[in-house]
């Protein structure tokens, strides 16, 4: 068994060419692009104004005027998809950039420090994790009353302790690498090794723990809209439109739940494949 | 092992205390002030409100409201609803029951279908794995509200098989009318169960000792049993473990789609009202719930792992 590993061992080791992103994770890139430039060019996009109420036009199907038909309030239904894809994609983006800062300060500091730092941000990172995302989102709304602020604030909160624990034990891993003591030895200062070592080794997996973040937090937005407790109607928003959609699919009018409910599982779906892709990459390039 | 346990326990409760304080300092900080509710926005006299305040013991500091609270939820009584001037207690009885029957039958679902298309996925490679690869990958960008909107507009309007809105009365005639919610609350979970199960069973299956045992000649059925499935479940109770106790908060969305009259419409319902002893009881009680489930999942490992009962305290 000994001499079997040590053969192994010895054996060079085949370098492992790097297979991209391949054709899979290039779409998914292009669907996120595409989705990001409808959100930033929405409102020249849009045909008509999303908000614009006629009752005559309710729940009409495609036509030259109304590409994907109007609502039961009689809005352009691709008015209301391209502008909703604002709201829909900021809520999860700011989300992602506020929770990832937060986390991955809170995680190398406290791998860096260690000792009773370490430990009681440890204790306070499980206790954290007590409260379920959707629900910390509904408390903070109880609170601070509903809206895209206090749902996106709970979401920081909700998701610091995932990106956390994750940057964390990595952090731990490279803070006992030879390099580290090395730069240490040398006379470097712990917040440059912090910054210029530890954080621009651990990029790869902050992106690809980002990416996924950006899909959960898509699902956990939309949830806390789709509840009326989010982003508030008649504000045009892919979680809203799914929940004010739902009545007239029982008058056989599914088209603006579904419409909505198609583009956020795009979306999310994009965001998932990418993120596993940069994760299988990540893991990757420290093995 | 009894310091594992002990460990596990103070952390339990250690964590439902400090939750318990938070829901309660979360809503009284809350700007919305219940009276206001109360009153129904009439003009009344300072006296009338002062009896309110006193009735409903806004007018105690904060630390006293507190302890009063938290003695009262230790002994079953949750507060008082201002909207229903009712128990909460009662208010959420019969609710949590058909919140408990939706969780638990999610979790049947996502823990058997899960388990057994990863299992089929990672045992036979081919066009069956590339199959159930794609479809965890769909499942997993599904949120239940999606799941759930589409099928009531194919279960609600085109076929009639299940019920798609309503409680229903006795088990059997509920379970029914759960079947849908439960699948739309089981889909995306199950795909990351699916996943997780396929990942950790290929990984055995490349062992060496999985391959020794191969190559001395043990039937696959046993080797299969007894060293690839037993280990590769080890990943998949953590996972399966945090999803089910996540159903808790998730099963708030799906009662909302299907217009279940269950803990979380209520939940939702009350803060809509700004009924904040109930929000607070019904946050308090999802949170011990999750909390309570992952740490019986913590409790099991050394169950399904007996490396875990001879040292490990992690």
């Amino acid at each position: 068994m000994t001499t079997l590993t040590l053969r192994r061992r010895a054996l060079p080791r085949v370098a492992r060419t790097d297979p991209g992103l391949g054709p899979v994770g290039w779409t998914a890139i292009g669907v996120i692009a595409l989705l990001a430039l409808i959100a930033v060019l929405a409102p020249w996009l849009a045909p008509h104004d999303p908000n614009n109420i006629s009752l005559l036009d309710a729940n009409l199907g495609s036509s030259g005027d109304h590409l994907l038909g109007t609502d039961a309030s009689g809005r352009d239904l691709l008015s209301r998809l391209l502008v909703g894809a604002r709201s829909s994609l900021i809520g999860p983006l700011l989300v992602v950039v506020l929770a990832t800062a937060l986390g991955l300060t809170v995680a190398i500091v406290s791998a860096w420090l260690g000792g009773w730092v370490d430990a009681v941000v440890s204790r306070i990172l499980d206790i954290l994790f007590a409260f379920p995302g959707v629900l910390l989102a509904v408390l903070v709304v109880a609170v601070f009353r509903a809206g895209l602020g206090a749902a996106v604030a709970a979401l920081v909160i909700a998701y610091i302790p995932y990106i956390a624990r994750t940057v964390r034990s990595a952090a731990l891993r490279e803070k006992s690498q030879p390099y580290i003591t090395a730069l240490t030895i040398q006379g470097v200062g712990a917040p440059a090794i912090c910054v210029r070592h530890i954080l621009a080794n651990l990029m790869p997996l902050i992106v690809a723990q980002s990416t996924l973040t950006f899909g959960y937090a898509m699902v956990d937005l939309a949830a806390v809209s789709f509840l009326g407790l989010g982003v508030q109607p008649p504000t045009a928003d892919w979680g809203v439109m799914v929940s004010t959609g739902q009545p007239s699919i029982l008058n056989g009018y599914p088209q603006e739940s579904l419409y909505a409910s198609a583009l956020i599982v795009l979306a999310v779906g994009a965001f998932n494949i990418l993120g596993d892709r940069f994760t299988e990459r990540s893991q990757r390039s420290t093995r | 092992m009894i310091r594992f346990l002990l460990g596990r326990l103070v952390g339990l409760l250690l964590t439902l205390w400090i939750s318990s304080f938070v829901v309660f300092a979360a809503l009284y900080l809350a700007p919305g002030d219940p009276i206001s509710f109360l009153t129904g926005g009439r003009e009344v006299s300072p006296l009338t409100l002062a009896e309110l305040r006193h009735q409903y013991q806004l007018d105690q500091p904060f630390l006293v409201r507190y302890a009063d609270w938290l003695g009262g939820v230790l002994h079953g009584h949750l507060g008082q609803s201002i909207v229903a001037h009712q128990d909460v207690s009662t208010l959420i009885g019969a609710r949590a029951q058909t919140s408990a029957l939706l969780v638990g039958y999610a979790a049947v679902l996502i823990i058997l279908g899960g388990i057994a298309a990863g299992t089929i996925a990672a045992l036979f490679k081919g066009p069956l794995d590339s199959g159930i690869t794609l479809g965890t990958t769909v499942g997993l960008a599904l949120p239940s509200f999606v799941t759930a909107i589409a099928l009531i507009s194919v279960f609600a309007v085109d076929v009639r098989w299940f019920p798609v809105f309503g409680d229903g009365s006795g088990l059997l005639d509920r379970l029914w009318h759960l079947t849908l919610p439960a699948i739309a609350l089981a889909v995306s979970s199950s795909a990351l169960i699916a996943r997780i199960t396929r990942g950790a069973l290929r990984e055995e299956l490349g062992r060496e000792h999985v391959e020794t045992a191969r190559s001395r000649g043990i039937p696959r059925r046993k080797i299969l049993r007894r060293h690839v499935l037993r280990n590769g479940m080890i990943p998949v109770t953590t996972v399966a473990g945090i999803t089910v106790a996540g159903l808790v908060a998730g099963s708030v969305v799906v009662e909302r789609a299907f217009n279940l009259n269950g803990l979380g419409s209520f939940l939702v319902q009350s803060v809509a009202a700004n009924d904040f002893p109930a929000v607070q009881a019904v946050v308090l009680l999802m949170v011990a719930v999750f909390v309570i489930l992952s740490t019986v999942v913590d409790l099991l490992y050394p169950l399904i792992d007996p490396r875990m009962a001879r040292g490990g305290t992690q």
